[in-house]
């Protein structure tokens, strides 16, 4: 009995938050959109706009409303300023994350006590809500964007550390052998294992990317007066249905965008792995 | 056995080792008053557990899990058919892919103004949020499921009702549990953020925004850890449910 039907690929289970395989490969460009795909979005905002034109009512804004509400935005500036801020404070505090993550996951890697130690504390500490910690961080450092700041990097500490230890760890044994053989110095061994553990760390970052920007307009839209989730929040607050359905396109867009700098990242990266070639 | 004994004593000696140091660090220098030591907070957390603190611990529980199985009970299916069938998928894509990197919770002003400050527009932000995680998983696993099982099923004959129960949800099982489990732990997170911002009357958020209002840090430390607990607490009883029936859940797991 021969089965040649090959074995789909078994998704990447160990992150904890999903890749966007199937959801974001369409929407790539150069890739063209499937024309049901098209069909659906064509026939839902025509959908949109007769619905809400029919129900007339502010609380239900058409498409074109929104659409005009976002280009208002976009010409006054505020909206551009406002993703500026939110990304700003995103960037900084995913720095701060992964310089951590990769350090902690670079000691982890290096020891098997320390690994033992501190890998079940964090994966205890991963089904804890720590946006809860927020109010608390503000009374700490202020609403100014710092207390934001310190929970995107606490954030993105978790899944980068994970990914760091593991693709420090995949350095195979028989390169490092050679690596020493060959007369290498410690810090050309080091150069040679972060090279290697970069598209794991890569895959780390393209699950952390959207949870920091989630991260950010979460606080914005708890406290604090500016970026995108104040933005929106602050439409709301004045019965703006148009304004804040602009933003949260806004914010839409700028999600599918630095998921796709994300894949293309991976893709470039995926070579550089010393674990298979072993 | 002392491998294993190992494996429990050398956490918890890093954990005492944190807290011990935090301790001792907070009775040389003088922290600020915002930050309380271990003693500190465990002290306040015991003496804050009341009728009162058992309400809002209730109140949160039930939003979240009110999100949660809405969020599923529409994923679970829906991601099965968009797997199976080709059409379904290519309608739902742009949609599933704009959303899902869409912060969703930035819909939370609009679905106030829709819904008002109610729990309908809370519980919808949370199903929205926990719908996510459980699709991708959920139409990851029903499409990685061995094409090779199912033909084997056929040539023995079984009834499409016994392939789908001791072939497809075996399979799909594990990545479904995994999408489960995301899912729990989102639903925790939006549950907090929307009663924040959705100015929830009661409530776990509701407990720790009133500590924020009056700068009461006890307060505010006694709502951390009791959504800590929680957090851990389902995360363990999701994990032993699932080592119980390893045949089924699988190894597949977060982190």
């Amino acid at each position: 009995m021969s089965h040649n039907v090959s074995h789909p690929q078994a998704p990447d289970t160990t992150h904890s938050r999903p890749t966007l395989r199937g959801a974001g490969r369409r929407l790539a460009p150069g890739r063209p959109l499937n024309p049901l795909s098209l069909l659906a979005v064509v026939t839902g905002l025509a959908l949109w706009e007769i619905l809400a034109s029919a129900a007339d009512n502010y609380l239900f804004p058409t498409a074109s409303d929104v659409a005009t509400e976002l280009q208002e935005l976009l010409s006054d500036g505020s909206l551009i300023d406002a993703l500026q801020d939110t990304l700003t404070k995103g960037l900084i505090g995913l720095a701060i994350g992964v310089t951590a993550g990769v350090l902690v996951g670079r000691l982890m890697a290096s020891s098997q006590m320390v690994a033992d130690s501190v890998t079940p504390l964090v994966s205890a500490v991963f089904p804890i809500p720590r946006l809860a910690m927020y109010p608390l961080l503000v009374v700490a450092l202020g609403a100014g964007g710092e207390a934001a700041i310190v929970l995107v990097a606490v954030e993105a500490f978790f899944p980068i550390v994970y990914s760091a230890q593991v693709g420090f760890a995949s350095v195979s044994e028989r390169y490092r052998w050679l690596m020493r053989n060959v007369g290498a110095s410690y810090l050309q061994r080091e150069a040679l294992a972060s090279r290697a553990m970069t598209p794991s760390l890569v895959a780390g970052l393209r699950n952390a990317v959207p949870t920091v920007l989630v991260v950010v307009v979460v606080t914005e839209l708890m406290m604090g007066s500016s970026g995108a989730g104040f933005l929106a929040r602050d439409a709301g607050n004045h019965f703006e249905p148009a304004r804040a359905l602009a933003v949260v396109a806004a914010l839409g867009i700028v999600g599918v965008l630095l998921n796709m700098v994300m894949r293309k990242f991976h893709e470039r990266t995926q070579s550089w792995s010393l674990s298979r070639q072993s | 056995m002392n491998e294993s004994l190992l494996r429990w004593v050398r956490p918890l000696l890093a954990l005492l080792l944190i807290l011990g140091a935090w301790q001792a660090a907070g009775s040389v220098w003088s922290f600020p008053a915002y930050v309380l030591v271990p003693t500190e907070i465990a002290g306040a957390w015991f003496s804050s557990l009341d009728a009162e603190m058992g309400g809002a611990v209730g109140a949160t529980a039930l939003r979240a899990s009110a999100g949660f199985v809405l969020g599923a009970v529409i994923a679970l299916p829906l991601a099965t058919v968009a797997a199976l069938l080709r059409p379904v998928e290519n309608l739902l894509e742009p949609y599933i892919g704009f959303f899902y990197a869409l912060p969703k919770i930035s819909l939370l002003p609009v679905l106030v103004l829709w819904l008002g400050y109610s729990d309908s527009a809370r519980i919808t932000m949370i199903a929205v949020s926990a719908f996510f995680p459980i699709y991708i998983y959920m139409h990851a696993g029903v499409r990685g499921i061995n094409p090779d099982y199912l033909k084997v099923a056929a040539n023995v004959g079984a009834t499409r009702r016994e392939t789908f129960l001791r072939v497809v949800i075996p399979a799909v099982a594990p990545m479904a549990m995994v999408g489960i489990r995301v899912g729990v732990a989102i639903s925790l997170i939006v549950t907090f953020a929307a009663e924040v911002i959705g100015q929830s009357p009661n409530g776990l958020g509701r407990h720790i925004q009133d500590g924020f209002g009056i700068l009461s840090y006890e307060q505010m430390y006694t709502g951390i850890v009791m959504f800590a607990l929680i957090g851990l607490g389902i995360d363990l009883l999701l994990r032993v449910a699932t080592r119980n029936r390893p045949s089924i859940w699988g190894e597949a797991s977060p982190t």
